[in-house]
């Protein structure tokens, strides 16, 4: 399994690939959107993407959609996983592409839970 | 003190409560109010800030003593709060902050966009949010350090936080 942690924060993509790695994932970083797609073009499609929304150069949202524009990509889980607390902005996401939606903080558990229902882990 | 202004929108318990959530998913630890921190000579401060831009529009910042944010970065990083480097501790400030801007704005008349970050460190260093008038401001403990978060009203859009 492989995942793409996209955030511009060090320590939350610290944080997330260490409960990744535990998991048996293989994991990739990159600290906005704009690298997250470099990162796409050399490692091909992950399993999961786990997204920031608020990032310089380009946000989260902005990345989901550039994501799911692209055929090779379409089937990639994306859980965004950020401080956008608004209901609406749950919806944004969602509309935009994501298949589940983390608010921070966040703990394991949540993590693991979402990616239960995702498949991605056994429940 | 903790001051609540009559034209606030969002109430101290609500921030207290946002804080104690993230003080207690990385350090394991509740924050409880506490009277906020006067700047004491020498004493090394750290104060993140995010803009809330839209239908509400103002700013939030969160100022620490250096000791409590190595603590958080330690917790946040895995790493002992002697083995960071300050980039990281402001990385993590930053963090913080975004989470509790991020959770405050939820609170407040939607719908407004959150900013990235920005960090502002030093000796007796305290931000000032030009334009913006201090409606909230919370004293908290965390492990024994204080902590301090200011909600500003004002047209801060497209403004960064100074230094001074």
């Amino acid at each position: 399994m492989k995942a793409l942690v996209v955030d511009d924060s060090r320590a939350i993509r610290m944080i997330l690939t260490k409960l990744l790695r535990e998991r048996g994932f293989e994991t990739v970083e990159a600290g906005n959107g704009v690298e997250a797609l470099e990162r796409l073009e050399n490692i091909g499609e992950p399993d999961v993407m786990l997204v920031d929304w608020n990032m310089p150069e380009m946000n989260g949202i902005d990345l989901i959609r550039a994501v799911r524009k692209q055929c090779e990509f379409r089937t990639v889980a994306v859980m965004m996983v950020t401080t956008e607390a608004e209901l609406e902005q749950m919806g944004r996401a969602l509309a935009a592409g994501a298949n589940e939606y983390v608010m921070k903080p966040f703990s394991a558990e949540m993590i693991v839970e979402k990616l239960e229902l995702l498949g991605l882990v056994p429940a | 003190m903790i001051q609540e202004s009559e034209v606030a929108v969002v109430g101290n318990e609500d921030i207290a409560t946002v804080l104690d959530g993230i003080c207690t998913m990385f350090l394991g630890s509740n924050a409880t109010f506490a009277d906020p921190y006067d700047a004491q000579p020498g004493q090394h401060y750290v104060t993140g800030c995010v803009s809330i831009s839209g239908e509400w529009e103002g700013a939030v910042t969160l100022g620490c003593t250096l000791a409590f944010a190595r603590d958080m970065a330690a917790a946040m990083f895995d790493l002992s709060p002697d083995d960071l480097e300050m980039d990281e501790v402001r990385d993590a400030v930053g963090e913080v902050t975004n989470m509790a801007g991020g959770n405050i704005k939820a609170l407040l008349p939607g719908p407004s966009q959150l900013s990235i970050p920005s960090v502002a460190d030093g000796i007796e260093t305290a931000i000032s949010v030009p334009g913006g008038t201090v409606i909230n401001q919370v004293g908290l403990d965390c492990q024994g350090h204080n902590l301090v978060v200011t909600v500003y009203r004002g047209n801060t859009l497209h403004r960064q936080p100074r230094a001074v």
